[in-house]
């Protein structure tokens, strides 16, 4: 058991695994490239993460029968959360760019969405390709001052980026709608049946979420994730492993791009209503919450980030202002006391254990 | 005159106006920067938290303006400190985990104003009386010019504080060699309170100068402390000259830009701000950093 829980931990990008990190230079080309060691060491924690999992996924899908109306719509955010925090995780914890332009890639998914559908009549699966497409090119052309700024300065570039596409929203009258937004988005149409309860949208956005997670688990898995990791830890070393760092940054932008307009597109079906308000720069903040107090680099800290904090979110919401003050207070409190994130609670408890039984020794 | 160069002169007097505005704040960002090695986040905050504490005594308890100025600089100190007290764990850590607890801190601020002075902006009326003056066609305010003199009195203080004073020269020291400093014996932790405290004092400054020329609310943190940011970036972060100059620039370029589209200054302004960090990735003034990733 406990040799399981240790190889799922190295999974999730805590540390390298041994046959992940070269020892030596010399063998560290191949498993970078492709090696037979890595690729069965993926498919090794592949198999003992592969029960959790589906037991996961059973368990989303049957959620939804004990729940009433409301509670489904908190669930639909929290699924919808979960692609928005892994897509961010990728850019952020994997590859280690700063990345505060989330909230504008979802905006630019919901809205090219709403657009294509009201105004020309686009059906949810002929605008969903479209959006994607646009919002992942808006990932890539944000992320180009990625090549040549780091940490702060990127983040005012990113952050920076995303105002400007935010204040875009506003203007652009004719097209966005302006400061109101855009009205009676349709529902979309699955073989058929029209997905117009919060019960079956939800399964729509589940099933977008099972799919991106396990693309998000093949990548970070494989060697992109590899290449990425190596590319937030060292540049220098890196490069010199021969790594493309332009190449892999971009990537990580375009990547965040897509997974934020997907959940983009759902959204604004979900509601039928998008108005600039809701990509503010507050959203983009609670992302960054929900994936750094999941913990860094791990999408199962993004999961769990996105189910706990949307809850609460919900759940402080009775106590208006005072909620804002307790999340803020909550929020430095958990960056302080604890700076790995959710999932470093278990290393704490197996940190703890290991040395005891060193102690024994 | 020709109308274009008109038009040039009025923005470049208000984007000074303003310049000086997000100069002070700049200033404020890179001296945390330079002594704790912490991005302040929570900055545009406090700097809205100074401009209601100058508002209450000057509006609402009818105190001589310079008075309030004065109060309000103190007690925004005070909070500096006790804002570096909680931080002091965030030191050594990463970018982000600095920049979301410093976030927090920043929404605890922004949420207690909204609940103790009301989420409503209070007008404040002009210490001076501010009937714009015209010269050739180009209409001055005579409180731009109270904004940049005493901005520029306050870094002319500042200077003269931390180039002459032992204290001064004590925080710079504390700042450039930390260990060092603290085997010389030097109280390094209290330094680099006083910095976050005058780092501060400065956006309360900055806040109770701009107070007249917009409301205080609770939103004027957020615009105000990005642009500040910027601006900081812009010249090169941790530099003090490079906040100045950054400062002033973001302020022309802004006023330049809205003087001609109104709606899409902040467009522009970003863009060009982004431009400008690609071909200059450590800021106008600012010396080359060292990549540390």
């Amino acid at each position: 058991m406990t040799s399981q829980d240790m190889t799922n931990r190295d999974l999730a990008g805590q540390e390298l695994q041994p046959e992940q990190a070269p020892s030596t230079p010399l063998e560290g080309f191949a498993p970078v490239s492709e090696g037979s060691a890595s690729r069965s060491a993926a498919k090794r924690t592949w198999r003992n993460s592969r029960w959790w999992i589906s037991m996961a996924v059973a368990l989303f899908l049957i959620l939804p029968i004990a729940l009433n109306n409301y509670q489904v719509h908190i669930l639909d955010l929290v699924v919808l959360y979960m692609i928005l925090a892994i897509g961010l995780d990728l850019t952020m914890g994997y590859c280690g760019q700063m990345n505060l332009a989330h909230a504008a890639f979802y905006a630019v998914g919901a809205y090219t969405s709403a657009i294509l559908t009201t105004r020309f009549h686009f059906t949810f699966w002929e605008a969903l390709p479209i959006s994607i497409v646009f919002s992942t090119a808006c990932g890539i052309l944000i992320g180009l001052p990625s090549l040549k700024v780091r940490s702060h300065y990127l983040a005012i570039a990113t952050l920076g980026l995303a105002i400007a596409i935010n204040d875009m929203l506003v203007n652009l009258n004719g097209l966005t709608g302006g400061p109101t937004g855009i009205t009676g988005i349709p529902k979309p149409h699955v073989f058929g049946v029209a997905l117009d309860s919060e019960y079956l949208y939800y399964y729509l956005v589940l099933t977008f979420t099972v799919l991106l997670f396990l693309l998000a688990k093949i990548i970070t898995t494989h060697s992109i994730g590899r290449s990425f990791r190596a590319v937030r830890e060292d540049h220098i070393a890196s490069q010199a492993l021969g790594i493309n760092i332009a190449k892999q940054q971009i990537l990580a932008f375009a990547l965040s791009g897509m997974y934020a307009g997907v959940a983009g597109v759902l959204y604004a079906h979900m509601l039928s209503y998008v108005s600039p308000d809701t990509f503010q720069m507050n959203e983009m903040f609670f992302m960054l919450t929900i994936v750094v107090i999941g913990g860094m680099g791990n999408i199962y800290g993004s999961i769990a980030g996105a189910v706990i904090l949307i809850v609460a979110r919900e759940w402080l919401n009775q106590f208006q202002n005072w909620q804002q003050v307790v999340y803020g207070a909550l929020i430095v409190a958990l960056v302080v006391f604890l700076p790995g994130g959710l999932v470093s609670i278990k290393t704490l408890f197996q940190h703890r254990k290991r040395s005891q039984l060193y102690r024994v020794k | 005159m020709n109308p274009h160069v008109t038009i040039l002169l009025q923005s470049l007097i208000g984007g000074i106006g303003m310049g000086s505005i997000y100069a002070l704040v700049a200033l404020g960002y890179s001296m945390v920067y330079r002594s704790m090695g912490l991005v302040n986040f929570a900055h545009g905050n406090i700097f809205m938290v100074g401009a209601y504490i100058g508002t209450v005594f000057y509006v609402s308890m009818h105190t001589n303006f310079v008075l309030a100025f004065a109060l309000a600089l103190l007690l925004t100190a005070g909070l500096g400190m006790i804002v570096q007290k909680i931080l002091r764990p965030l030191e050594k850590m990463d970018l982000i985990y600095m920049m979301l607890g410093t976030l927090g801190i920043g929404i605890v601020l922004q949420n207690l104003s909204i609940i103790i002075w009301g989420p409503d902006g209070i007008a404040v009326p002009f210490p001076i009386n501010n009937t714009p003056w015209m010269v050739k066609g180009i209409s001055i305010a005579p409180y731009t010019l109270v904004i940049v003199g005493v901005a520029a009195l306050i870094v002319i203080a500042l200077q003269l504080f931390l180039n002459r004073t032992k204290i001064g020269l004590a925080m710079r020291a504390s700042a450039q060699e930390r260990d060092m400093s603290l085997a010389l014996g030097m109280n390094v932790g209290l330094m680099n309170g006083l910095t976050l405290a005058i780092g501060s004092a400065l956006a309360a400054c900055a806040g109770m100068l701009v107070g007249p020329v917009f409301y205080v609310s609770p939103d004027m943190s957020t615009s105000v402390g990005i642009n500040g940011f910027a601006a900081a970036i812009l010249g090169g972060f941790g530099s003090m000259p490079g906040a100045i100059v950054g400062g002033l620039v973001f302020g022309i370029l802004e006023q330049l830009v809205a003087t001609q589209v109104s709606a899409w200054s902040e467009v522009i302004a970003f863009v060009i701000f982004v431009v400008v960090l690609i071909f200059k990735p450590s800021g106008i003034v600012g010396e080359r950093v060292v990549d540390k990733l």
